[in-house]
């Protein structure tokens, strides 16, 4: 195996964990802030499930969790899983995990608001639905950001983990490239390693542009 | 009838009786002050008249629309000083945009703030912060406006165009209800002064009654202390 | 109440992205599928190929059994860890790739064990290890969950004398570990180290007394004779009729032992 047809074979796993990646961005961002909604619920019973959702998700392996979700529907519940399960338990399980984590760091945002903005607000006459969305989530989201960026970039190394129940996401692919018969060996990982490093680097420079973005005010 | 009349307002937190009956009635064009020592219940009554308090018994009853504006200012950091005073306008009264930012533009006129409009306000001194507050407040066209001890974030030089742009308000005939430190002050805009103390009011009346009249002790050690500090 | 709301969104997404990942499934009485669940990691029964597909001895043999069967034919990458959970839900309806049948007789249903395998000791060639008791007070690295480990556990005296075995989730780190010197030796099936010998040349030996001797053999979930009936018959065929010597010298090169392919001895 040359050099090249490795970095082709390593190149075209990608998409994979580009896909795990994505997707478990735009499921959990929006999943987190409902969780968030359900934890800070005057509903007691709610407040306390969500609570033990948070729990659970912050206090066990991911690594479990995917396994869970992936073998549970079956082996404990004998449901038969559709073919393509596989790939959706690990979105599910991605998402759920992370949406715990963000769930957490909108808490630390939201608690941080000055409570003057929402008096402000309720005085000259805003739903509380209008005062969240125009003028709380605005201010939170620039003070979450960096927390964000960080949990952005764990979940791109976290994505390998998704090999646990069978995806062959670039590192799984990589594994198995450096032992193929005559393949280049540790260069695979080399090469692997640099694809990560770029692709956390452009994930660094977008999100920094963002903060950017949002630093017109103080 | 009056254009704010409130009726024996109680209000207690955990278990504590901050407001103990407090009767108060604003007549329009009316300015009033609310003096008292720190912790005597100003600002929790004025919290109740505003809305951000429930009080625990008593009636409130307003012919028409309130406005507050806070010791912090408390504007909206994300929003240029001219959408602080065009969104309120635009989402709650449904004005359209056009119209409330004519309005707005022309109440920046008058606090002397028409350059800054496009600005934010961490980019504004406390004083004309303030006055983007007030100008938010007057952007909701209120009936009664409230002010939660509107200087006392301030520095002395700063204090000043706060006062003078209140005094301003005062000669267009505007109804307010200011709980002030500021005895001078006080003194000179205010048709009627409540000294409060402990939840109730020691004290009422035209600011001459209350200040150099007034047989009461504790008023008069107050205003001594506070003269003092002046 | 508007919380309440939210959080009952929050479910119904959570059931939509399951709803979207599920599509009808295929009707029962389509062709009989055979989905060999495989360790891709396990060159030359499994690894993967130049052009990106799935290749190996044992995929191979597979194959010509679904194409003699008239069955479609599926290989599925698994965790190897996972191997017997992917089992039991059905992921997968057999576990064909080096999977060793010594010691594992009663926990599936077999097919005729088709390689004799021993798991034998690589050790660097200048280490001045020449056998079992030069090991002693050494550290020694096999596959976790693999048949190494067993064979490790059974010959009992070899391991009391092991400073530590070290389990590691594939051979490749474990031979990176003998190269740099943090282990002294593997253990390992006959057919990994054959391999691991000829793409290192020169570089490591494998002691002469075997650590165990074992069989390598089709495991089909315990119970499903039917489908063992039918697979086990088609392979003793290929053996007999050559297919299994043919499809076996193609996989030379990536270290089959031809030696240790009992139905063809």
């Amino acid at each position: 195996m040359t050099v090249q047809t490795m970095i082709m074979l390593v190149a075209k796993s990608f998409p994979m964990t580009l896909a795990i990646f994505v997707l478990t961005l735009l499921g959990s961002l929006p999943l987190g802030l409902l969780v968030y909604f359900g934890r800070a619920s005057r509903f007691k019973p709610l407040s306390k499930i969500v609570r033990g959702y948070i729990s659970i998700m912050r206090g066990t392996p991911l690594i479990l969790q995917l396994m869970v979700v992936f073998y549970a529907p079956s082996l404990l519940l004998h449901i038969n899983v559709p073919n393509n399960w596989r790939f959706a338990a690990v979105i599910i399980a991605f998402i759920i995990n992370y949406a715990a984590y963000f769930c957490e760091i909108y808490r630390g945002g939201i608690e941080s608001m000055p409570v003057g903005q929402y008096e402000a607000a309720a005085v000259l006459g805003y739903t509380k639905a209008q005062t969240f969305i125009r003028i709380i989530l605005p201010q939170v989201i620039k003070r979450v950001l960096p927390s964000v960026t960080n949990e952005v970039i764990t979940l791109v190394k976290d994505t390998s983990l998704a090999s646990i129940i069978g995806t062959v996401e670039m590192f799984t692919r990589a594994k198995q490239i450096a032992v193929a018969p005559h393949s280049p060996g540790m260069l695979t990982f080399v090469v692997a390693a640099v694809f990560y490093y770029i692709f956390n680097y452009v994930m660094a420079f977008i999100m920094e542009r963002i903060e950017k973005k949002l630093s017109y005010y103080r | 009838m009056s254009l704010l009349k409130a009726t024996d307002i109680r209000k207690s937190f955990s278990g504590r009786e901050v407001l103990r009956g407090l009767d108060l009635s604003v007549e329009e064009g009316e300015v009033v002050a609310v003096i008292g020592p720190s912790g005597s219940g100003k600002s929790t009554l004025l919290r109740c008249l505003t809305g951000l308090e429930t009080p625990d018994s008593g009636t409130i009853e307003i012919k028409g629309t309130t406005g507050l504006v806070f010791q912090q200012f408390n504007l909206f950091p994300h929003w240029s000083v001219l959408r602080n005073l065009v969104d309120p306008q635009v989402v709650v009264q449904k004005k359209p945009r056009e119209e409330a930012e004519k309005f707005a533009m022309s109440l920046l006129a008058r606090m002397d703030l028409t350059e800054k409009a496009d600005e934010y306000p961490y980019q504004l001194s406390g004083g004309q912060q303030q006055r983007v507050a007030i100008a938010r407040a007057m952007a909701m066209s209120p009936n009664v406006l409230f002010f939660d001890e509107p200087t006392s974030a301030l520095d002395p030089e700063l204090t000043a165009e706060i006062l003078k742009v209140i005094r301003k308000l005062a000669e267009e005939n505007m109804t307010m209800v200011i709980v002030t430190h500021e005895m001078g002050f006080a003194r000179g805009i205010a048709d009627k002064v409540y000294f409060m103390e402990g939840g109730v009011w020691l004290a009422q009346g035209t600011p001459q009654q209350i200040m150099e009249e007034s047989g009461n002790e504790r008023i008069r050690s107050f205003m001594n202390l506070i003269e003092q500090k002046e | 109440m508007k919380k309440i709301i939210a959080i009952a969104l929050a479910a119904v997404m959570i059931l939509g992205l399951a709803a979207c990942g599920s599509k009808p499934a295929a009707p029962a009485a389509a062709k009989q599928k055979l989905i060999v669940g495989f360790d891709a990691e396990f060159p030359p029964f499994g690894f993967i190929a130049e052009d990106g597909s799935y290749d190996g001895f044992d995929l191979a043999m597979a194959a010509k059994v679904c194409e003699k069967l008239g069955w479609d034919f599926e290989a599925v990458p698994i965790d190897w860890n996972s191997k017997d959970a992917e089992l039991s839900a059905g992921n997968i309806n057999c576990i064909w790739n080096g999977f060793t049948y010594t010691g594992r007789e009663n926990d599936y249903t077999w097919s005729d064990p088709y390689v004799d395998n021993s798991i034998v000791m690589v050790v660097k060639a200048d280490s001045g290890i020449k056998s079992f008791a030069d090991l002693a007070g050494k550290t020694v690295m096999a596959q976790a969950g693999s048949s190494a480990i067993d064979g490790l556990a059974e010959n009992a005296e070899l391991s009391a004398s092991l400073k530590k075995v070290i389990e590691l989730a594939d051979y490749n780190t474990g031979f990176m570990e003998l190269k740099q010197g943090t282990v002294d030796a593997v253990a390992a099936d006959l057919g990994v180290a054959t391999y691991q010998i000829a793409s290192n040349s020169g570089e490591y030996v494998i002691l002469d007394e075997p650590v165990s001797t074992e069989q390598y053999a089709v495991g089909f979930l315990k119970g499903n004779t039917e489908l063992r009936d039918a697979v086990n018959a088609a392979l003793l065929e290929l053996a007999a009729d050559g297919t299994m010597l043919t499809v076996a010298q193609d996989y030379v090169d990536d270290g089959l032992v031809i030696e240790s392919l009992c139905l063809i001895k």
